[in-house]
């Protein structure tokens, strides 16, 4: 009874395993960090003229080697470069920082560390611009959103384009509704 | 064994399979942030990426887990997660315990709501009768597998279960959900969200439960339905996990057929009533984040016409995080706890002494996570100092050793120590068995299970080693353990007083469970996620050579399957129905004596159906092809074995 019960959910599962089409969800989130690259600005002070825009991940990289490839591309005219800082002091002069997953417990230790640095951060842990962070994902049914804090954006001296503003899920912080 | 290794051979083939799946398209790179926002992807738990650090077998289960286990109860939920065994023992008894020693009370589990303890220092077992909660409005549920007791204290011996509820900004709408079982019996709750003013965001919620009873062998009713009902409130501050007050307070009926031997069987009904009020603060204190937690807690056992319990509960815990250094991360609490138990026996059946207990802990706990290589190898180190009145402080120390050859690869090692203290009813109360004809001379005696307010705790030495992977579309996990016990709780022939045999409880029994745990989460395609759960375990406890002690420890163990699994199938269809078909199966349960439970599968399916943006129904058949089986028979209060075939549930949700 149980063999064949396993056997004909076996044969069920393998009518239902085409190829994959859809990217996967890092894959995408990979894309939209260096979107967010090329719609934020910086203040000069922070990205002086030439300089390459640091796209870090602090914590366990989850994008496999997804990023790799966003270094063939330029951002704003520039260089994009992956590095991945070993503490939040050391993300300091990153442009756009990822807090993976791995960092969620010490999530406010590390808002703390990054105050006032000109370093737009991005997470997909839950609650991330309720905590101060400045643009959190969401993956709503199977597509990924994101809300931003406008607090933290004005706090940390950033701005991003309106496009991006208008495509947010939510908009959070001072000047939000 | 073997058999079950080569039936399950397909599985690990397909699954292997799917994970070998190639990436998708670099064009993505091209795309507008209009069309990527629009592309569906597919979507990996982010569960297994938060646990990829952690150097413990632990299992979350999402909202949407429990959603989709069409579950009603919390046990059912626990299903999906390898080593926990989930076996039924009526409408609303269940047996439930991680790696093994299962028991309708499984003593050496730690289970808490929001940080509030609910086993019950009565039996040190959860009393899952009546731990009906709104499951709409539970965010997760963390299953630890192994001791966690140097981080979360007594009880967390063999596993812990952290069940963590919304925050109150998370719930800001209006819910009404109504359902209708096969028998026409019905269930409503409702939630309502508000904002408090600037600063805060709360909800209340009302439900009652009204489930059907099970039957015995021949399909005659063992009139064991559950009603009952809850309310309750969660207050949030508007600031993320910055204060929360919690209260609930509940009413539980729940009748239960009682089986002694001689003079026969004893409806009994179980009442049980209670309340609870919490708190929570949280801020940054010393460079690191504080949290204060406290609750009062009360609940009234009425057992008629048995017993009668009450148990008033204070606690204060405190705790601290703060990182040291680059490498070193510091958590340090210390917590405060005082019971008041008030028992009272209504029959000769059961009897305590004293009929009042106060207990007072203490307890402290340290530990250090350093990241010997960053990003490569963690060490963490704890400790735990516990003591109980004028008891012998405890100490439970334990290692984990994290490896992350790679981003995507953990794998651990992990030993620790961990004590069980012995329950006010082994201490204190005597209960009778039944009754027994002496074969020479031929009278009749009471068999009575004899009070010992000397029992010590029982230890556990603990080893694991696991793997996890995480994959593109999902992640793999296997995990090996060993838990060896000594000083467990065993009985064996006492003092024959005449008309009374007693069977007295002592500290002489040793176990050794072992087993192996793999679990698997794939999203095989856009349309479908699939996740399976399996254990292959063994259960010895050495050999005394005194029969009655070893008859004893023989039934204990025959508790326990040697191997059972769940395998669910999760579908989404198009217009965002949802079909879900689980099947669960169970190795037998070696019971001595006549009856026994056989090794069973059952099929279970799940449907929902939105029907727009505020409405939607859901199907939940439980036992699909109506294999009449049983379960589990209670060990505590024995009861006849309990029978269910196919249910079905028709539920419809309105969220405004």
């Amino acid at each position: 009874m149980f063999a064949r019960l396993l056997a004909s959910f076996l044969l069920l599962l393998s009518c239902v395993v085409p190829a994959l089409a859809a990217p996967t969800e890092y894959q995408l989130k990979a894309v939209f960090l260096l979107n967010f690259a090329r719609y934020a600005t910086w203040p000069e002070a922070a990205l002086p003229p030439g300089a390459p825009i640091d796209i870090c991940v602090l914590g366990r990289d989850p994008f496999g080697t997804h990023l790799a490839g966003l270094e063939s591309r330029l951002a704003q005219g520039r260089a994009v470069r992956i590095r991945y800082p070993e503490s939040a002091e050391r993300a300091r002069d990153c442009q756009v920082l990822f807090l993976a997953a791995s960092e969620q417990r010490r999530l406010n230790a590390t808002l703390r560390d990054l105050d006032g640095a000109p370093v737009l951060t991005v997470s997909d842990i839950d609650g991330f611009v309720e905590a101060g962070g400045a643009i959190g994902f969401v993956t709503e049914d199977d597509r990924v959103r994101f809300d931003i804090n406008r607090g933290t954006l004005e706090h940390d001296g950033l701005k991003l384009s309106a496009q991006l503003l208008k495509l947010a899920r939510r908009l959070v912080g001072e000047d939000g509704p | 064994m073997a058999r079950l290794i080569g039936r399950l051979r397909p599985l690990g083939w397909v699954l292997a399979m799917v994970a070998a799946r190639p990436a998708g398209a670099a064009e993505l790179l091209d795309l507008s942030l209009e069309q990527l926002s629009s592309l569906e992807v597919v979507s990996v738990s982010r569960k297994a990426q938060r646990l990829a650090d952690t150097p413990a077998a632990v299992t979350v289960l999402t909202a949407e887990d429990i959603r989709r286990s069409g579950a009603r109860s919390i046990p059912e939920v626990l299903r999906l997660v390898p080593g926990v065994q989930v076996a039924r023992i009526g409408a609303g008894r269940w047996a439930v315990s991680v790696r093994g020693l299962n028991s309708r009370f499984a003593s050496r589990l730690l289970v808490q709501i929001d940080g509030r303890s609910v086993y019950s220092p009565l039996f040190s077992g959860v009393i899952w009768e009546f731990q009906n909660l709104m499951l709409e409005d539970v965010a997760r549920i963390e299953v630890v597998r192994g001791p966690g007791a140097s981080l979360w204290g007594a009880n967390a011996v063999n596993g812990v279960i952290n069940i963590v509820t919304r925050r109150a900004s998370e719930t800001p709408e209006a819910l009404v959900r109504l359902s209708v079982d096969q028998s026409g019996r019905p269930e409503a709750a409702v939630r309502q969200g508000f904002r408090w003013g600037e600063s805060a965001s709360g909800r209340v919620f009302a439900l009652s439960v009204n489930r059907a009873p099970f039957e015995d062998a021949r399909g005659h009713s063992l009139g064991d339905e559950q009603t009952g009902w809850r309310a309750g409130f969660r207050l949030d501050s508007a600031q993320r996990n910055q204060w929360r007050v919690s209260g609930e307070a509940f009413r539980q009926r729940s009748p239960e057929t009682v089986d002694l031997p001689a003079p026969g069987a004893l409806d009994a009904t179980f009442d049980y009533e209670g309340a609870f009020l919490s708190g929570e603060r949280r801020g940054h204190w010393l460079g690191g984040e504080a949290t204060l937690r406290g609750y009062v807690d009360y609940v009234k056992m009425i057992f008629d016409p048995i017993a009668s319990a009450t148990v008033s509960t204070g606690d204060l815990d405190f705790q601290h995080r703060v990182n040291a250094g680059k490498r070193h991360e510091w958590i340090w609490g210390a917590g405060v706890r005082y019971q008041h138990v008030d028992t009272d026996s209504r029959s000769n059946i059961i009897s305590f002494a004293p009929d009042v207990t106060q207990l007072k802990t203490f307890s402290a706990f340290v530990q250090d996570e350093i990241a010997l290589v960053p990003r490569r190898w963690r060490l963490s180190l704890g400790a735990r100092f516990e003591a109980r009145n004028a008891s012998v402080p405890e100490w439970q120390p334990s290692a984990r050793l994290l490896w992350t050859p790679t981003d995507r690869d953990s794998v651990w090692v992990h030993g620790s120590r961990a004590v069980r203290t012995p329950s006010i009813g082994e201490r204190y109360a005597n209960l009778v068995y039944g009754t027994r004809t002496l074969p020479f001379p031929p009278v009749v005696v009471t068999i009575v299970g004899q009070r010992n307010p000397d029992l010590k705790a029982e230890h556990l030495r603990a080893v694991e080693l696991g793997y996890r992977r995480q994959w593109d579309i999902g992640s793999t996990e296997a995990v090996v353990f060993r838990h060896r016990y000594d000083n467990l709780i065993g009985s064996d022939l006492g003092p024959l007083a005449f008309p009374n045999q007693y069977i007295v409880r002592d500290n002489g029994s040793a176990a050794v469970v072992e087993g192996l745990e793999l679990s698997a989460d794939a999203r095989v395609s856009d349309r479908m996620r699939l996740l399976a759960a399996l254990t292959l375990m063994r259960t010895d406890y050495d050999r005394t050579g005194r029969p009655v002690h070893d008859e004893a420890d023989a039934q204990r163990a025959s508790r326990n399957a040697d191997h059972w699994f769940t395998l669910q199938a999760r579908f989404d269809l198009p217009a965002r129905r949802e079909m879900d078909v689980t099947v669960r199966h169970s190795g037998a349960l070696k019971a001595p004596g006549a009856e026994r439970v056989g090794s069973y599968t059952v099929v279970d399916l799940r449907y929902s159906h939105p029907w727009n943006r505020y409405f939607e129904w859901e199907l939940t058949v439980d036992d699909l092809f109506d294999d009449h089986h049983t379960e589990f028979n209670s060990d505590q209060f024995p009861s006849p074995y309990a029978y269910q075939g196919r249910r079905c549930v028709l539920t419809g949700r309105w969220r405004f």
